[in-house]
């Protein structure tokens, strides 16, 4: 089985159940923006201390892999670093400081006082940046806290400012594109912020490659050819090169051909799949049939 | 479109793990114990380390009200035991060690609670001293007895309020964020507090309490503590009150008191004293009504006073048939 990576030959001798469980499992693709956005992490991480904040926007449109890219970040960080030193925040769905804050605590897994208000809560994060001195704080979903009234979104800026002056903290911002307006709409925090975005992918090169490593992961009997032109096409349409989108096709497709027993794809097989791509599923023949 | 013949590949790897469940539950500053630390005082330093107010830490671990760490130090319960083991990593044999289950001192813990009249009996006790050497302030576990009037290490007298406002010493409950060596209402500081020396007349049964109750379990000693607790009544005039809701001041005069008439009653019926080769015991009994419940042995050191009780072995022995006791101590 030459066109298989080494760790998944094993999985062809198991049984049908574990072959979809193996193939449905979330998955690391290391292509070259995601490993140059981790670059660009691990040199914010160990830049020395300065005097102003330095941030990073990890912006892209949805499903493009920003927060496997944040947390593979984290978690290889977590593994290698004596001590920890970046953590992940999943950003509250309200506006304002006071669930901003809050959002901060429950990512540090701190007690809550519950009667705390907005000062209560500042106060401690003070305490516990004093002891537990963080240099980066990835905010995952930080377009939630941009959906307020402007005096909301001014205060959670001044407040990633104060971050970076008084602690010394690399903020990094992972969302949409509305980050990057509410960003650049002051030249006071566009002096902080630097963009690594993670774009559609493009048909070329690298898509067929990345087709390929993909195929490579997954335990089929027969290299499928997924690269080869009509399918690439075909499957890029569908996804509208978007990564995510990408690998739940694929995976599909792989386990639709394990359970059918053919082994092998065919252009009219991918038409056959129930897939509607994201753009076109807000007037769809699928949804008039809901009516 | 062509393809070139050798195909390139990226890394793919299950990513199995999400951050969620790499990183644990554990509280995000922990806190070490420090020798002989009270179960209330390391809370109190763990909630401060974390940055929430002490109050807020016993309303996390499903105490209630800002008084429960004080019971936990009597005995802690299973499920508080394993909150806290979840939250900090600390086993529960440390959690144990800070407090006072099992521990045969326990009835005579100070209550450190309001009474029934809503103004509160008596309050922790502290060295100032010993809160001045330490480079992390922290109260012991010996401060909360009733037994404790003197520190062990320094000698001097241990007390139970506030220098500036006269305010008693808070066990937990605060609602600030405040360090423990600060009071709670002032803010001041407690480790300027001046010292006070011991009256030399209760000096060696200070010391003798506080290396009694150091031990864990001593033998035959329920009786002593029986009789500790009554003190009050047996004195003139007699009090109502158990010994262990007075405050520190009151439980001095109480051991004065008692001292003395132990002095009056060995003068008149000297006791009888035996010297054995690097023994020395003295027996004690009450004649008078006074003290006929209490016979403690009373300690008078006629050589080297101070370092016969602090560096000799303390034994409580009694005879099978009559109810007396004494103290022995050899050096």
């Amino acid at each position: 089985m030459e066109h298989l990576l080494d760790h998944v030959t094993p999985y062809l001798k198991m049984s049908l159940e574990e072959r979809i469980t193996f193939i449905r499992s979330p998955r690391w693709i290391g292509y070259s923006a995601a490993l140059q956005a981790h670059r660009r992490l691990g040199d914010l991480l160990s830049r020395p201390a300065a005097m102003r904040t330095n941030g990073l926007m990890l912006i892209g449109p949805y499903a493009n892999g920003k927060t496997m890219i944040a947390e593979r970040f984290a978690i290889q960080h977590l593994r290698t670093a004596p001590a920890q030193k970046v953590w992940v925040i999943q950003t509250h769905e309200g506006s304002g400081l006071s669930h901003f804050y809050s959002s901060i605590l429950t990512a540090f897994k701190a007690p809550m006082a519950r009667a705390h208000g907005v000062a209560g809560k500042a106060d401690q994060i003070d305490q516990l940046f004093n002891r537990l001195s963080p240099q980066m704080l990835i905010f995952d979903e930080f377009h939630n806290a941009l959906r307020g009234r402007a005096q909301d979104t001014e205060a959670i800026f001044g407040f990633l400012r104060r971050l970076g002056r008084v602690y010394d903290i690399s903020p990094v911002l992972l969302g949409e594109v509305a980050i990057y307006d509410h960003v650049n709409a002051t030249d006071e925090m566009a002096s902080r912020f630097e963009l690594c975005s993670v774009p559609r992918w493009q048909y070329g090169e690298e898509y067929l490659t990345l087709l390929d490593s993909l195929e490579a992961a997954l335990p089929l009997a027969r290299d499928f050819g997924l690269s080869a032109e009509p399918m690439a096409r075909k499957i890029h349409a569908l996804s509208e090169g978007l990564i995510g989108e990408n690998v739940a096709i694929v995976s599909r497709i792989a386990v639709h051909a394990i359970t059918s027993g053919i082994e092998r794809v065919t252009l009219a097989a991918i038409e056959m799949l129930p897939y509607v791509p994201l753009s076109a599923r807000r007037q769809s023949p699928q949804r008039n049939k809901l009516l | 479109m062509m393809r070139k013949k050798e195909k390139k590949a990226f890394v793919v790897e299950v990513q199995d793990q999400s951050y969620r469940t790499f990183v644990c539950d554990r509280w995000p500053v922990s806190v070490a114990t420090l020798p002989n630390e009270l179960l209330s005082s390391w809370l109190k330093r763990l909630a401060h380390a974390n940055g929430i107010a002490p109050y807020h830490v016993a309303s996390t671990l499903g105490l209630g009200n800002g008084f429960g760490p004080v019971k936990l130090e009597r005995s802690i319960p299973e499920r508080v035991a394993s909150l806290l083991n979840n939250y900090t990593g600390m086993d529960s044999a440390t959690l144990a060690a800070m407090s006072f289950g099992g521990n045969a001192w326990q009835p005579l813990l100070l209550p450190l609670r309001n009474n029934s009249h809503r103004w509160q009996s008596n309050w922790l006790q502290y060295c100032p001293q010993c809160l001045g050497a330490d480079p992390t302030p922290y109260f012991r576990k010996s401060w909360r007895l009733a037994t404790s009037v003197s520190c062990a290490v320094h000698r001097c007298v241990l007390k139970d309020r506030c220098p500036s406002c006269g305010a008693g010493i808070a066990a937990f409950g605060q609602r600030y964020l405040v360090p423990p060596h600060l009071c709670a209402s002032c803010h001041s500081d407690l480790r300027n507090t001046p010292a006070g020396k011991l009256r030399r007349t209760i000096r060696n049964l200070a010391c003798a309490l506080n290396q009694l109750s150091s031990r864990q379990t001593p033998s035959r000693s329920s009786a002593l503590i029986l009789q500790l607790l009554d003190l009050p009544a047996v004195t003139t005039p007699p009090l109502s009150g158990p010994f262990i809701q007075l405050s520190t001041a009151a439980r001095i005069r109480r051991l004065d008191e008692l001292v003395q008439h132990l002095s009056i009653t060995s003068e008149n019926h000297p006791g009888q004293t035996y010297r054995t080769a690097g023994k020395v015991q003295w027996f004690a009994s009450g004649k008078s009504p006074d003290i006929s419940t209490l016979r403690i042995a009373y300690l008078r050191a006629r050589t080297r006073s101070e370092q016969v009780a602090h560096s000799g072995k303390i034994e409580v022995l009694s005879q099978k048939s009559t109810p007396d006791f004494w103290l022995s101590v050899s050096n």
